[in-house]
């Protein structure tokens, strides 16, 4: 997947500013950087749920171009990504099972029969072949973002987008979801993930590229950009995240 | 002075009134087929802010909504009529207005009055829908129309169907006004009934009964629909 000169603003808030980055396949590219960087924006417009207002996404032989988006564009990118969100997103009324099958009876035009069956493939794959036949609202939040995650997988998208998708839970439950993450990136899966758990981008990522102000001030493998990054900011904003905290009570 | 209820003419009357259920419900259903999805269309686009299209509705929902239905039937009745016969006689067409049965007058006007209604239901119903909710199903690669139908709308009406119970109810209700038209529903039958005894008493207390027990049967009819939506309703 290839992002060129992506522009988004708000009003007359720029929220990103000329993004160019590329999400090699097969490979995990996380994105970090301070609140209000633009993270989750550049997520989301590479699933159409924002508008970019220019520039260019790339994905194997779909263009869109932001400027003249046609709807079969923004469909094709839509049915070839698949997208996890901090809030879970799970369909209302409808179990873990019904979840994951949407996509595959809409989309994909499987019958109930066969969707059932790959969507409990993928329920067992997150470790909830027991909560098939739960509604969300019977879920834990971990639970919740498991099946998110399994809703994404079943459809077999070329780059699973990850938005903050721990970020909603409880910290006991970040633990599973990241494990099940963690899984998925190393079966080799093309995965973009905006995070906040830099042990875990550190331990899973390939790339890791740092956000600013709507601007990808530096990118690199985790080892390099957490040890030595060249940015000011970057050094700013990792002296924040990994500072170790010394209370006396 | 001794006053006497009057039993057997109430029996008559009753008799009378119940003939008036099918009219009553034909206005009632006339005007929910029309007003459910056009509500429903009003509310997309006022929520769309679609520009024009989008100020007049809101123009044409505060009017509707806030004149009274007994106003409407006289503008529309009363009014449009004697206007609508001198075009067709100005046409030279072979067709008299007042050849036309005054329901549909009342199918246009209870119509067009739900159609207002329902709309501000639709709007705080399709409102009440997380925009998570649409946003997942379209990054499901569900197209924005089956997001729509399969995700947004199950849940806007879990969310509405007590207002719409409630409104439907009150229109039923209201519709006791189209005898002002010679409508012959329940509560122009009953009138009849008692014009001709002159026993107003007799025939308002079989009107009551006879509101009270069609609305409560509606009543149980929305109640079942609403339980095969109520796994949409949020937790």
């Amino acid at each position: 997947m290839q992002i060129i000169a992506l522009k988004k603003s708000f009003g007359k808030t720029a929220v990103l500013r000329g993004i160019d980055l590329t999400v090699p396949d097969g490979k995990v590219t996380a994105v970090i950087g301070p609140s209000g960087s633009g993270k989750s924006t550049l997520l989301r417009c590479l699933d159409y749920l924002e508008k970019p207002n220019s520039g260019r996404i790339v994905l194997d032989d779909i263009v869109l171009n932001a400027e003249q988006p046609h709807k079969k564009d923004i469909l094709a990118l839509r049915r070839s990504t698949a997208m996890v969100f901090q809030q879970f997103n799970l369909f209302r009324g409808r179990t873990a099972r019904e979840n994951v099958m949407e996509g595959l009876v809409q989309v994909k035009r499987m019958s109930e029969k066969e969707a059932g069956v790959i969507a409990e493939h993928y329920l067992n794959e997150v470790g909830l072949g027991s909560r098939m036949n739960y509604y969300p609202r019977q879920l834990s939040g971990g639970q919740q973002q498991r099946v998110g995650i399994a809703r994404a997988l079943a459809l077999e998208p070329k780059v699973i987008l990850l938005d903050e998708p721990t970020s909603a839970l409880d910290p006991e439950m970040i633990g599973e979801v990241l494990v099940v993450i963690g899984k998925q990136a190393k079966q080799g899966k093309t995965m973009l993930i905006v995070s906040h758990e830099m042990d875990f981008v550190r331990e899973i990522a390939d790339e890791v590229v740092f956000m600013d102000d709507g601007l990808i001030l530096e990118q690199g493998p985790p080892r390099e950009l957490f040890l030595n990054p060249v940015h000011e900011r970057t050094r700013q904003f990792l002296a924040r995240v990994f500072q170790n905290f010394d209370y006396a009570i | 002075m001794s006053f006497q209820f009057d039993f057997p003419f109430a029996r008559r009357a009753f008799a009378e009134a119940l003939l008036g259920i099918p009219v009553t419900l034909s206005v009632v259903l006339a005007a929910f087929l029309a007003g459910f999805p056009l509500g429903f269309l009003i509310a997309r686009c006022r929520l769309r802010r679609t520009p024009v299209i989008s100020q007049i509705l809101t123009v044409y929902v505060s009017f509707a909504r806030g004149t009274p239905v007994v106003v409407k039937i006289l503008l529309f009745y009363s009014l449009l009529p004697p206007a609508l016969e001198h075009a067709i006689r100005v046409l030279g067409l072979n067709f008299s207005i007042y050849d036309l049965n005054p329901i549909v007058y009342a199918f246009i006007i209870f119509g067009i009055t739900s159609s207002a209604t329902y709309s501000e239901i639709w709007r705080s119903a399709l409102n009440g829908v997380d925009s998570g909710q649409y946003e997942a199903a379209v990054s499901v690669g569900l197209t924005p129309f089956q997001a729509y139908l399969e995700v947004v709308l199950p849940q806007a009406l879990a969310i509405g169907a007590p207002a719409f119970c409630s409104s439907t109810l009150s229109m039923l209700k209201g519709t006791s006004v189209v005898f002002l038209m010679a409508i012959l529903d329940i509560t122009g039958r009953a009138r009849l009934a008692a014009a001709m005894g002159y026993k107003y008493l007799e025939a308002y207390v079989v009107i009551f009964l006879v509101y009270l027990t069609v609305c409560g049967i509606l009543e149980q009819v929305f109640k079942l629909l609403e339980q095969r939506l109520v796994r949409f309703r949020a937790s």
